[in-house]
């Protein structure tokens, strides 16, 4: 098992350029769900962030949007009264042009919609403050890293009477349940490998019959795998079925995500090549499935990976494609990005939310902390594996839906359904450092913040009495502006 | 079970506990966390492993940070952070501030080590006559004695509303 890139199936499709697509507000910390279709809008340290105390969706999205189709239309009406001859006070007719000009700047800066200013324009050393706030905070703690983290177990057996219980149970899931699992395992994968290999003698001459037995029996070894967790998994929702241009998208917490799955149907996964053990059986055991393997480094498997799932939705009578667009493991309480290249296809696509019940045991496989038969190993010592499998109603692309919308409305269905909370990160930052494109963007906003606040500085420094108002005036305006957009917001 | 925290005994985290005016619990808790970060286990925090924080290695600020917080060892790491812990002075906050922007490590906060967090802030989009005048305002509005820096005088003096110690607060529970 190697642990560096290992471990995560992975969903190839990522355009070169935006493959790190992270947009995450690192003042969203309390609030983590981020609105999936704002651009990489980074809210940086600005004072009184109000818009991160709301539940941003796509419903204040879409109010927003509505506000600024009013406000175009409104400008635009405007610009045909170009001399604002229907005022006649001088001063009435540049606040008029302010307050619209104020509308404008701050809707074609959907970023600045978020900071609130001070009511009197101000350098001060404590405007810089919270931007060395910030990144000290991440170091204390950081939401990234939260999503891969695994189960802290809190020690209960510390007690007089616990500790024999303990005991006791210990004895059993190590000497009685472990051994006996283990064989049973053994026991399987031996018949299994027997009952492909001579599949393979047996139905040589024909390839359909033989795929059909051998994913019959692979779906029966799926169902060893999960007795030897002793796994107790409720299915919920109508079962898959074959069908042509149908995709099944899962979140994904570790490989036995696959293992679950398998045992209910037939699936394809794309996923990422292991080396190992693991490498053997993905090319060998589930060869008959149409598996598509890729390796996450090698840019030019990309092609391939698109050419092959292209190829493998189209035809009825492959087993359904299983996806998992996170393309990492994600320890079963966020939910990451989901990546845009399954819902690229145009198939229906049938979301499947997996939520494991970690009372007794954990599932999130953290490849940098063991290797993949560790985690099966240990979660055979455990008392059982629960979990629930929702198979959701089928989705398809909305008219005029881009691909990121679709993939972030899934991922809305998929984490509702089990209890995730979504977050904006993209999961191969765990393997690869953000590009410089995030910082150069959080500058560029800065400085949008330094220059506009430094012309009220000039404005405001003045001895005329007149423009020093103005700047109030037009600031004031600003963020009552400001603070209605975003009680609206938190309203819907 | 409990081995997260098993090599710091108690006592150290009762001293440490002491130093810093942080809780048992928060020293445990940084402590997990810097093991986390420590991914080498050496004992002591490296640029890279710092750069495993996506939200921190896209921070404009990085680099300052990096220059803070690299080579830290466990206690220092709870020095360094126990200043935006609640129950942290004013002094020690406003310390640490006036250090973050003393580049040159001089005892002042002059124009020169502002442009500098300016210009990592925001990079080439501001022209250098607006870094200047940013930076003049800012020293001109701290600036109590007039002598083009600013002292750590000067900057308690303006300080004392504690707006400083207001802004750095971040929960370490």
């Amino acid at each position: 098992m190697n642990a560096s890139g290992g471990g995560d199936d992975a969903e190839p499709e990522r355009d070169p350029e935006g493959q790190l697509e992270l947009r995450a507000a690192p003042n969203a910390a309390t609030e983590p769900e981020v609105l999936p279709q704002r651009q990489p809008s980074l809210s940086t340290g600005g004072r009184g962030t109000l818009a991160t105390g709301g539940p941003p969706g796509h419903k204040a999205r879409s109010l927003r949007d509505a506000h600024r189709d009013l406000l175009t239309e409104a400008v635009a009406s405007i610009k045909d009264v170009s001399d604002v001859g229907f005022l006649d006070d001088e001063l009435a007719k540049d606040r008029f042009k302010d307050a619209i000009n104020v509308a404008i700047e701050v809707y074609a800066k959907q970023r600045e919609l978020d900071r609130v200013l001070t009511d009197v324009p101000e350098l001060k050393l404590s405007t810089l403050v919270p931007y060395l706030v910030e990144p000290v905070e991440s170091i204390a703690d950081d939401d990234f890293n939260k999503c891969f983290e695994s189960l802290e177990s809190e020690p209960w057996n510390w007690t007089l009477y616990m500790y024999p219980a303990w005991l006791v149970g210990c004895f059993i899931r190590y000497v009685v349940l472990f051994p006996a699992r283990l064989f049973n395992l053994i026991f399987a994968t031996v018949l299994t490998v027997i009952a492909v290999a001579s599949c393979k003698i047996l139905f040589a001459g024909n390839k359909q019959k033989r795929e059909h037995v051998e994913g019959l029996i692979l779906t029966l070894y799926a169902q060893a795998w999960v007795a030897s967790w002793s796994g107790v998994v409720k299915y919920h929702g109508t079962r898959p079925r074959m069908a042509a241009n149908q995709i099944y998208v899962a979140n994904h917490s570790s490989m036995i995500d696959y293992i679950l799955l398998l045992g209910v149907h037939r699936f394809a996964v794309v996923g990422q090549l292991h080396p190992g053990g693991v490498g053997l059986m993905q090319t060998h055991l589930l060869g008959s499935l149409g598996c598509i393997w890729f390796d996450r480094k090698n840019v030019k498997d990309r092609d391939y990976v698109r050419k092959s799932i292209a190829e493998h939705v189209a035809r009825a009578d492959k087993p359904p494609l299983l996806i998992f667009p996170e393309g990492t493991c994600v320890n079963n309480e966020y939910c990451v990005m989901f990546k845009k290249g399954a819902f690229d296809i145009d198939a229906t696509v049938h979301p499947v939310a997996i939520k494991y019940n970690k009372l007794f045991a954990d599932a999130f496989w953290n490849s940098r902390q063991e290797s993949f038969f560790a985690h099966v190993l240990r979660m055979m010592k455990d008392w059982c594996l629960i979990a629930d499998v929702w198979f959701l109603e089928p989705q398809t692309k909305r008219p005029g839906e881009s691909s990121e919308a679709f993939a972030a409305r899934v991922k809305q269905l998929i984490a509702k359904q089990a209890g995730l909370k979504c977050v904006s990160f993209d999961g191969y930052l765990k393997h690869v450092k953000p590009s410089e494109r995030y910082r150069a963007a959080i500058q560029t906003q800065n400085s949008r913040f330094f220059r506009a606040e430094l012309q009220d500085m000039r404005g405001y420094l003045k001895d005329d009495e007149s423009k020093r108002n103005s700047v109030l005036w037009k600031r004031e305006q600003r963020n009552h502006f400001l603070r209605a957009l975003n009680q609206d917001e938190r309203k819907t | 079970m409990g081995a997260n925290t098993s090599s710091l005994v108690s006592e150290d985290i009762e001293e440490m506990a002491r130093e810093s005016n942080l809780s048992p619990r928060e020293i445990k808790r940084l402590y997990k966390r810097f093991q986390k970060l420590d991914r080498n286990q050496s004992g002591s925090l490296e640029a890279d492993e710092l750069t495993m924080i996506p939200e921190l290695a896209m921070n404009p600020l990085f680099p300052r940070i990096v220059q803070i917080f690299e080579s830290v060892n466990f206690r220092e790491f709870v020095k360094l952070l126990s200043v935006f812990s609640e129950s942290a002075s004013e002094e020690a906050k406003r310390d640490f501030v006036f250090r973050f922007f003393d580049i040159d490590q001089d005892g002042f906060v002059s124009s020169t080590d502002l442009i500098e967090i300016l210009l990592m802030l925001c990079g080439s989009n501001l022209t250098q006559g607006e870094l200047e005048e940013i930076s003049q305002l800012i020293i001109r509005d701290a600036d109590m004695d007039k002598d083009g820096m600013v002292s750590y005088d000067d900057f308690c003096a303006c300080d004392s509303l504690g707006t400083i110690s207001q802004l750095c607060q971040i929960s370490l529970a």
